[in-house]
């Protein structure tokens, strides 16, 4: 199973950023996967994103994730050609199903608004560690215990999937066929993953919380923190490209309607 | 003067109508360290939670005595939770749950923003406690490459970061391998020269007995058993028997010796015991006893694994590179290496759980390629080293009868099924089969995850360290089963750090290393050479060395060393 929203280790320029910048460029990318609408300055973003990770060293995890959503991506697809407008020139008529061209344009565009916002989201995740993201939140106004509780949550997860991974083993190495038989028959099947997920999960929780206090955790209002965040010439020149390309976007968006 | 003091300490978990500690009454004395035992579900992590001041804070329950942590004094009006964890650092058995931080020095620094002491203090503080346990190199690693020892020796330097005087560690070398395990030992012994009062619970001895001051024993029930120096425990074998810790295997050589007429005290060194031995015997070189190739080897291969090679999927070198090696029906095969050597991904290949990517895997000449993994269930069972993700039913006779349900021949479920009641009732389960799995003792779910794995009648046994956690009741009662098991001519595949375990009783050793095979080799001849196993970085039991040592050829057991050495020296 792919890693998804693991932090993925690198050197390069994205990782050296100061994650408030990045956190500043993923609000950008799906605000403006939100406003855009034509295909064309989506698309664009989308290169921008495609770059994102090309200099953050994280194409091949990225294609990982593209794949991993695809069958999302591909509902999305079927869908706005389904539902969406049906006028202009028909591209192919399937009878129940007809492909225009104003449709397969919402299609495309909603495919790229997916990507760019779950793609923005993977990106941050996989550049920013654990501890330079929960002082960056904090350092924009999310309480501590908050941004802890989001970091520590990321930082989890991949163990709770390698739990899930090994008692999924353990059962099929007992002859367990998850996907035999009817519906009955399959949600009782799955309970041999569920209980033990859940028991695991609930001792995880609790080792946390004896790691926590051991930690001292909450011990004072006046945290400190080893972390300095200082924005350097690289935050600067990242915002203002980000800035240039966003408002060139919505130029090109507007030059498009009229 | 005591810095833990426990007097008539009495505690019950909420809804629980017997104490889990009883009436215990104990002094430890500062800068020292006490071994904490007991068999399975005595009470010992009980114990260690309390002197940490999680109970009875976190749990409630009922308490009653008194216990004096450092200063502070806890009793039933009041529990000082917040004094007592400011003397306390506790180290819990799996690091990966204590590791709270990206990297080493941010995990370190943690505990000290929490306290709000500023960040040039803290950098200084990081760098001192790297500097005082030698590991300065590992400041800026991630803690996810950390192998499990280094991920370890992180958390104590954290705990070492709190300056609290005392230290309690729940089983902390249970989850490593043995490199991991000389590892934190070495860093317990420098934290011993620090000062530091430690109290470490542990099923095993070996690895930490030359440090030990103190011995604290719980029996069944929470009750103090036994309290004293380590030498004045080991005098007695039936004491140390009835502790449920595993006898060293240097004490298992001197109640031997006493068997045959001499008066050895259990050595606590290899060094005091080579000492004594050459002092008090008259040792010569003998020739190696004649060890009787048994009829398996004339059995038909069961399994075989043939050049396998497998890389994980975002891995850039395989896990196993070009393994090959086959096993018999009737023999025990026992798999030793280092964590991440290849082990694990080596015998997930044995029921399809992983298709080589090269090379074929043959189980009773079928290809395992060719089979899903649940049918593959017929042919090959394996218990992982944790029990509790297979167990999930509500009884444990319910989860017996479980797998059993995916075959439609009920005279065959039958028999079956009776088959494993009569396993169950010759290892003592069968007062539990009512009951839910989840409440049984760590050694007892292990038994029944090895039944459940039995229940389709498959050919090969494939065991992930299957004495994990287990006392040495457990571990007894596991051994008899897997006698019993290839004497009905399974085949056994155990992987393990227990080495005295497999010395005893595995045919053939395999040796990974970094995903390689490295050796494959009858038991008795693999073990001759001692510095072999150094560069594995795997010491020898202390019987196996000695004899290897002193007589020129391995002793299987410490029994059969100390047989040995009677006949030389008489």
């Amino acid at each position: 199973m792919p890693q998804l929203f693991q932090y993925i280790h690198r050197f390069s320029p994205i990782h050296a950023l100061d994650p408030r910048t990045k956190l500043l460029a993923m609000v950008l990318c799906s605000a403006l996967a939100w406003y855009l609408r034509a295909p064309l300055p989506l698309f664009v973003l989308l290169l921008g994103l495609v770059f994102y990770c090309w200099t953050g060293q994280i194409v091949e995890q990225g294609i990982q994730f593209i794949f991993a959503i695809s069958p999302l991506l591909l509902a999305s697809f079927v869908m706005w050609n389904f539902i969406g407008s049906h006028d202009g020139l028909v591209l192919l008529d399937l009878g129940f199903l007809r492909f225009t061209e104003s449709g397969l344009t919402l299609a495309i565009a909603a495919v790229c608004r997916i990507l760019i916002m779950s793609g923005s989201f993977y990106a941050l995740l996989a550049t920013t560690d654990f501890g330079s993201m929960i002082v960056g939140l904090t350092q924009i106004g999310i309480p501590y215990s908050l941004a802890f509780g989001v970091g520590l949550s990321l930082q989890i997860l991949p163990l709770i999937t390698q739990e899930f991974s090994n008692i999924m083993d353990a059962q099929r190495s007992r002859g367990q066929e998850l996907d035999r038989g009817g519906l009955f028959e399959r949600i009782r099947n799955y309970l041999a993953i569920a209980v033990p997920l859940l028991l695991r999960s609930l001792r995880l929780g609790q080792t946390l919380s004896f790691a926590l206090l051991t930690y001292r955790f909450g011990s004072t209002s006046q945290r400190t923190s080893i972390y300095e965040l200082k924005f350097k010439r690289g935050d600067y020149a990242f915002m203002a490209l980000y800035l240039v390309m966003s408002v060139g976007l919505v130029l090109l968006q507007e030059a498009l309607i009229l | 003067m005591s810095i833990i003091k426990a007097e008539h300490l009495t505690y019950s978990y909420p809804r629980s109508t017997k104490p889990t500690l009883d009436n215990l009454s104990f002094e430890i004395q500062p800068s020292t360290v006490t071994a904490l035992l007991g068999c399975s579900g005595a009470g010992k992590s009980t114990l260690l939670l309390t002197l940490a001041g999680i109970i009875p804070e976190f749990y409630g329950g009922s308490w009653s005595g008194s216990l004096k942590v450092g200063d502070v004094v806890v009793s039933a009006e009041d529990s000082h939770a917040a004094d007592v964890i400011q003397q306390v650092a506790i180290v819990l058995q799996v690091p990966d749950t204590q590791l709270i931080g990206f990297r080493v020095e941010e995990t370190i620094a943690f505990a000290l923003e929490n306290q709000g002491i500023p960040p040039a203090q803290i950098r200084h503080r990081i760098q001192q406690v790297l500097d005082e346990l030698n590991i300065a190199h590992l400041r800026y690693r991630l803690t996810s490459t950390l192998s499990g020892g280094q991920k370890q020796v992180c958390v104590l330097a954290a705990m070492l970061a709190l300056d609290t005087p005392i230290i309690v560690l729940d089983e902390p070398t249970a989850a490593l391998d043995p490199a991991g395990k000389a590892l934190v030992s070495r860093v317990l012994e420098r934290l011993k020269q620090l000062g530091k009062t430690l109290v470490i619970s542990d099923q095993t001895l070996d690895w930490f007995q030359h440090l030990i001051d103190y011995v604290l024993v719980l029996a069944p029930g929470g009750k103090l058993q036994f309290s004293g120096d380590l030498k004045s425990f080991l005098k007695e074998p039936e004491r140390v028997c009835l502790s449920g810790v595993s006898t060293p295997s240097l004490t298992e050589i001197a109640y031997e010796l006493r068997q045959h007429g001499c008066q050895p005290d259990p050595w606590l060194t290899l060094e005091e015991a080579r000492t004594w031995l050459k002092e008090n015997l008259t040792i010569s070189q003998l020739s190696p006893p004649v060890r009787k190739l048994s009829e398996i080897d004339s059995a038909k291969y069961i399994v075989e694994c043939v050049e396998v090679t497998y890389t994980y999927p975002n891995a850039n070198v395989p896990a196993i590179n070009d393994v090959s090696f086959e096993a018999r029906s009737g023999q025990l095969i026992g798999i030793i290496g280092q964590n991440g050597s290849g082990k694990s991904t080596a015998i997930r290949h044995l029921n399809g759980l992983l298709k080589p990517q090269k090379g074929r895997v043959l189980i009773a000449g079928r290809s395992v390629a060719e089979m899903t993994v649940a049918q593959m269930a017929r042919w090959v069972g394996i218990v992982f080293q944790n029990p509790d993700l297979m167990l999930f039913n509500e009884t444990v006779e319910q989860e017996i009868g479980f797998s059993l349900n995916s075959t439609q021949d009920i005279h065959w479920r039958q028999k079956r099924k009776s088959y494993l009641l009569g396993l169950l009732e010759q290892f003592g389960l069968t007062p539990h089969l009512s009951r839910s799995p989840l409440a049984l003792s760590v050694g007892e779910k292990q038994l029944l995850a090895i039944l459940c794995a039995l229940a389709l009648d498959p050919e090969v046994l494939v065991l992930d360290e299957p004495t994990f956690g287990m006392d040495r009741f457990g571990r007894e009662q596991l051994i008899r089963l897997l006698k019993q098991l290839l004497q009905e001519g399974k085949t056994i595949i155990c992987v393990s750090h227990d080495l005295s375990l497999l010395i005893e009783n595995a045919d053939d050793l395999i040796v990974f290393k970094d995903g390689r095979l490295v050796c494959c080799q009858p038991t008795h001849e693999l073990i001759r050479e001692t510095k072999q196993f150094e560069g594995f970085q795997i010491p020898l039991p202390a019987h196996v060395q000695l004899s290897n040592e002193l007589l020129g050829f391995p002793c299987l057991t410490p029994s059969e060393f100390a047989q040995h050495l009677v006949i030389c020296s008489s």
